[in-house]
């Protein structure tokens, strides 16, 4: 399934680059785009006609509560089939989290436990999104601060087992990864051996990198714990994450995810390039 | 399999996002297992301002002119009411911003001893119509003095003049009194394609 966009690094796209991304066309191999952003009809659609005619993209929405404890958004969902279909994205992705409970918006990626329960509840939940949008659903990892008394086994065990349930994929997101591992004190590099051990490649369709922030502990003796903001430049670190990840599974499609403190397109675009010849040489 | 069972985690859930929204302490959340780096609290504050930081930060972002007029302080105070007094039930978050006018308005009709609120609303009203439409031949109906306004701040924010905390709106010559009981005409705004950029004109 990743063989449907170019391998290459690419970028979120955002509107507020569409002036720029239109008059110049970098050379950008591909874009994500944030469904969500075309789920209303404000004309949005033409910039994303004009954006297509240059450009291979793949959808990614933020709204699907795949894990929450409400039914599914059946008009929310049929949207994102309409927009899936219209645009003819590689594939949807979501995020492995809940984002509402009792209809009350959080608009953020919240955990849930990893328990054969949550499978049991989750695999009809993605079996119905996948007969909405007729293909798999890509799901991704999420960043998080606390994990639960009820976890039963590890995240990348429940992905697999997920996976091998419903067919979906994943997206891995590897600045949640290193952010999730460090604020355990776990070896990001070990944490990705044992994702790549549990996890084939196939199941892998497209990878996220990003930056976090630091905070220093309150009293100043502690060591201190990163926030997932995507509003960072992707630093070394992930950078070695991403390097280890193609060396085990192969070059899949990758963006720079950047949600807050969005740079110009100039440097997002200069950042993604230095990127590219940090990988490649 | 049935997609209509219940999560098996619905109860935590529900607790953890009571917690989240109410600005509570950490106390009931006894499921959490957290890091030496990260203690409960410190988790639970992460989450508390990723919902009210972050909707106040989206609605900076969907509401610039507005913000710029009122301030941060003042923009915090009014998201913060925003948030507590309408809870989002949609997953798209301009279609909780659309409503953020009209929630202006009529806390300006609760607090008319606050002048502030009537003219932030109508320049929100603008902001969102310039944030979100991307077609041409969209039209909206405004009053001309706020599109004045919205206007001169805009030139205001682009001159680089230093972002002032407590709002734009304490300079005596945008002072919301200035606007109170004053009668404007009705003006048109259409939007318009001009190399691959999209404009509004006075129609």
């Amino acid at each position: 399934m990743s063989d449907l966009l170019p391998a290459g690094i690419g970028l979120g796209f955002r509107f507020q680059h569409a002036p720029i991304i239109l008059r110049d066309k970098p050379n950008t191999p591909w874009f994500e785009l944030i469904a969500d952003d075309l789920l209303l009809s404000s004309g949005r659609q033409r910039v994303i006609e004009k954006i297509r005619e240059h450009y291979p993209i793949a959808l990614h929405a933020i709204g699907l509560n795949i894990a929450g404890p409400d039914p599914l958004d059946t008009d929310y969902l049929q949207a994102l089939a309409t927009v899936y279909q219209q645009t003819e994205a590689a594939w949807l992705s979501d995020h492995l989290c809940w984002s509402a409970a009792a209809k009350r918006q959080h608009f953020d990626l919240l955990p849930f436990a990893f328990t054969k329960g949550m499978l049991d509840y989750l695999s009809p939940r993605i079996d119905q999104v996948q007969e909405s949008i007729k293909r798999p659903l890509v799901l991704e990892n999420i960043s998080y601060y606390q994990r639960f008394q009820q976890d039963e086994m590890g995240e990348w065990d429940f992905t697999a087992q997920l996976m091998k349930r419903t067919d979906c994929k994943m997206l891995l997101d590897l600045n949640n990864l290193w952010t999730n591992a460090t604020n355990f004190d776990i070896d990001p590099a070990a944490e990705l051996t044992a994702l790549t051990t549990a996890i084939n490649a196939s199941d892998i369709v497209q990878i996220h990198v990003a930056g976090s922030k630091f905070h220093p502990s309150d009293d100043g003796a502690g060591k201190g714990y990163w926030v997932d903001t995507h509003g960072e430049q992707v630093p070394a670190e992930v950078c070695e994450l991403l390097k280890a990840t193609y060396a085990a599974y192969g070059d899949i499609p990758t963006i720079i995810e950047r949600d807050n403190n969005l740079p110009s397109f100039d440097e997002l675009e200069s950042e993604r390039q230095h990127l590219v010849k940090t990988i490649y040489g | 399999m049935d997609s209509k069972l219940n999560s098996p985690f619905a109860l935590e859930q529900q607790q953890m996002s009571e917690q989240i929204y109410a600005g509570n302490d950490s106390d009931q959340l006894d499921s959490w297992r957290c890091s030496d780096r990260i203690p409960k609290e410190v988790a639970l504050n992460i989450y508390q301002n990723n919902l009210h930081g972050g909707v106040a930060q989206h609605l900076q972002t969907q509401f610039p002119i507005a913000h710029a007029y009122v301030g941060a302080q003042g923009y915090q105070f009014i998201c913060a009411k925003y948030l507590k007094t309408s809870p989002p039930e949609q997953p798209i978050f301009t279609l909780y911003a659309a409503h953020f006018p009209g929630f202006l308005l009529e806390y300006g009709e609760q607090h008319p001893q606050q002048a502030i609120w009537p003219v932030a609303a109508r320049l929100a009203q603008i902001d969102f119509f310039h944030q979100n439409t991307f077609c041409e031949d969209q039209l909206i109906e405004v009053e001309d003095i706020y599109y004045q306004l919205w206007i001169q701040i805009s030139s205001m924010m682009k001159s680089e003049i230093p972002a002032q905390s407590n709002g734009l709106y304490q300079q005596l010559d945008l002072h919301p009194e200035r606007y109170q009981e004053r009668v404007s005409k009705d003006i048109t705004l259409i939007t318009f394609w001009d190399n691959d950029d999209l404009f509004f004109r006075v129609g």
